[in-house]
């Protein structure tokens, strides 16, 4: 080879691998959050804390009573602050960064759940009956969907399939489905105990396979759909003689495709393989590090799985040990 | 101008050590300077650093003050609770908690002399605090009165049937007073409300019980 053709893919390498090192310096990611996924086994040997965030802050920046976490491509968790009733947003490193939501035009009311689609940051507000859409910034972009006044919706849980937005509708125990312009395309379920029926559904996840994880609360079971909203089936935790799930609420699907359920009642996180068959729990109640207090919402990003520990006013962050 | 010409084995090895190293090199300022910065100090200690900040605002604010005691005493740091707890009393004269968490600050000073003093105090005031009596037959044991430890320790749980602490410290009392029997008898009773007790799990192996699986858990 010619050293002057070496040289010229030598400067390349360098220059390419420098540009690929400074946006993760900026970002403040590691090389590993960006590594597809390299697993020996799918069992979970240990769930340890890693850090926790919100709770050593400034007093308007303190986190009180957080319910709901998402966390973008970037790594930035977007906490909802049910107390204060806003958005606040951390860096990959846990530092506050930003809040929104707290006034103006971006008024939020009475936020109950956040979800990221297409770069937009959703805020459902079940009592309002509204989605109010934000930019990864904080500006308010609109609302997105709005109840009227015959037709009440309660939108908990989100979350984005294709150009549609599937929300729980707690008050009306339905899944409800509409496209980007607000409208209504189809409603699935009806309250009640049955296959395919809700009672107070909370959360929503979506697999690779494009099937639909509906935490299903009061009927203490997650219960998947296909993204037609036929019923599938029903995961409440009981194979192996587990005790059945008390309050599911956040779920989760991590790059291992485990799916993480929060039982809220029972200050646990269960983890299950997405067939339902349950691999671990972790978690009891208390204020230390590790422990939770009616824990809510859950988020994952890279091996990080990211808690909102609703009574202890604080956001955990726990590595998954395989 | 003559051509310079690298053989095809060492260039492959010159790009590959070079791709390695940047690698390397880019891992190491990352790790260094800009990855996994996140605070580590646990919730424990920034619940400490947080009520400190509060109080320095408010310093008229004497329930930081209590609470701060009490957090010191829940991280084993008993001479700093000792003092929160002094500091509020000297404020707020004979407030029960107050007065409460320096009894038990004494207790992990091992000044158990002070601790039973404020603790017979609060017993006149609250004679059937589950709690006080709980802490006096701790106080009472651990000066070898075995005697009056299992009287105060059976009085707290006549008012409180479902502690788990108060029957493992009977248990331990038992056992130190050589009553196996009772002794195994209280460490599987704490185990029945938490099973995963390990003094007690622990107590009951001294006494030649390797595992105890309650069949049925209290509900608390």
């Amino acid at each position: 080879m010619k050293l002057k053709n070496l040289l010229i893919i030598l400067g390349t390498i360098t220059i390419s691998i420098t540009v690929f090192f400074i946006s993760l310096y900026v970002q403040k990611l590691s090389i590993f959050d960006r590594m597809p996924v390299f697993a020996i086994s799918r069992e979970i040997t240990s769930v340890d804390v890693l850090f926790s965030f919100g709770n050593a802050e400034g007093e308007d920046q303190q986190l009180k009573q957080p319910i709901a976490i998402a966390v973008d491509s970037e790594g930035k968790a977007y906490v909802l602050d049910s107390f204060h009733r806003d958005i606040k947003v951390y860096d990959p490193n846990g530092t506050f960064l930003f809040a929104f939501g707290k006034g103006g035009e971006d008024l939020l009311i009475a936020p109950g759940a956040i979800a990221i689609h297409n770069g937009l940051v959703l805020v459902s507000e079940p009592t309002i009956g509204r989605i109010q859409a934000f930019s990864t910034n904080g500006e308010f972009v609109r609302t997105l969907f709005a109840s009227s006044k015959t037709e009440k919706y309660s939108p908990v849980g989100m979350a984005g399939l294709d150009d549609h937005l599937l929300f729980a509708d707690a008050a009306r125990h339905q899944l409800v489905k509409i496209n980007l312009d607000g409208e209504v395309i189809a409603t699935y379920g009806s309250p009640g105990p049955k296959e395919g029926q809700f009672a107070y559904p909370q959360y929503i996840t979506i697999d690779q396979n494009e099937r639909i994880y509906v935490s299903d609360s009061n009927n203490g079971r997650v219960q998947v759909f296909d993204e037609e909203g036929k019923y599938l089936q029903t995961i409440d935790g009981t194979i192996g003689e587990k005790e059945k799930m008390a309050l599911p609420r956040g779920i989760a699907i991590d790059r291992y495709h485990r799916l993480i359920v929060v039982d809220t009642l029972a200050n646990q996180l269960r983890f299950f393989e997405l067939t339902g068959e349950p691999l671990f729990e972790y978690g009891e109640h208390g204020e230390d590090d590790g422990q939770l207090s009616f824990p809510n919402g859950v988020a994952t990003f890279g091996n990080k799985v990211y808690i909102a520990d609703r009574e202890n006013n604080r956001i955990q962050v726990f590595s998954i040990g395989n | 101008m003559k051509q310079q010409y690298i053989s095809r084995k060492l260039s492959v090895i010159i790009i590959l050590g070079t791709v390695i190293l940047l690698l390397l090199f880019g891992s190491l300022i990352g790790y260094g300077f800009f990855w996994n910065k996140y605070d580590q100090t646990s919730s424990s200690e920034k619940k400490v650093s947080v009520l400190k900040e509060q109080m320095f605002i408010n310093p008229k604010d004497s329930i930081k003050q209590l609470e701060l005691g009490w957090t010191y005493y829940q991280q084993g740091k008993y001479q700093e609770a000792k003092e929160q707890f002094e500091a509020f009393l000297n404020r707020e004269k004979d407030h029960f908690d107050a007065t409460f968490g320096l009894a038990n600050s004494y207790i992990g000073l091992k000044n158990y002399q002070e601790a039973e003093k404020l603790l017979l105090h609060l017993n006149k005031t609250q004679a059937e605090n589950a709690d006080i009596l709980h802490s006096l037959g701790i106080v009472y044991r651990e000066q070898g009165k075995l005697e009056e430890a299992k009287q105060n320790l059976l009085m707290g749980l006549e008012i409180n049937s479902l502690s788990s602490d108060i029957y493992y410290d009977l248990g331990l009392v038992y056992e130190k007073m050589e009553n196996k029997e009772e002794a195994i008898a209280h460490y599987k009773k704490s185990i029945d409300f938490v099973p995963d007790y390990a003094e007690a799990i622990e107590g009951l192996k001294r006494l030649g019980i390797e595992s105890y699986h309650p069949t049925q858990y209290h509900q608390q």
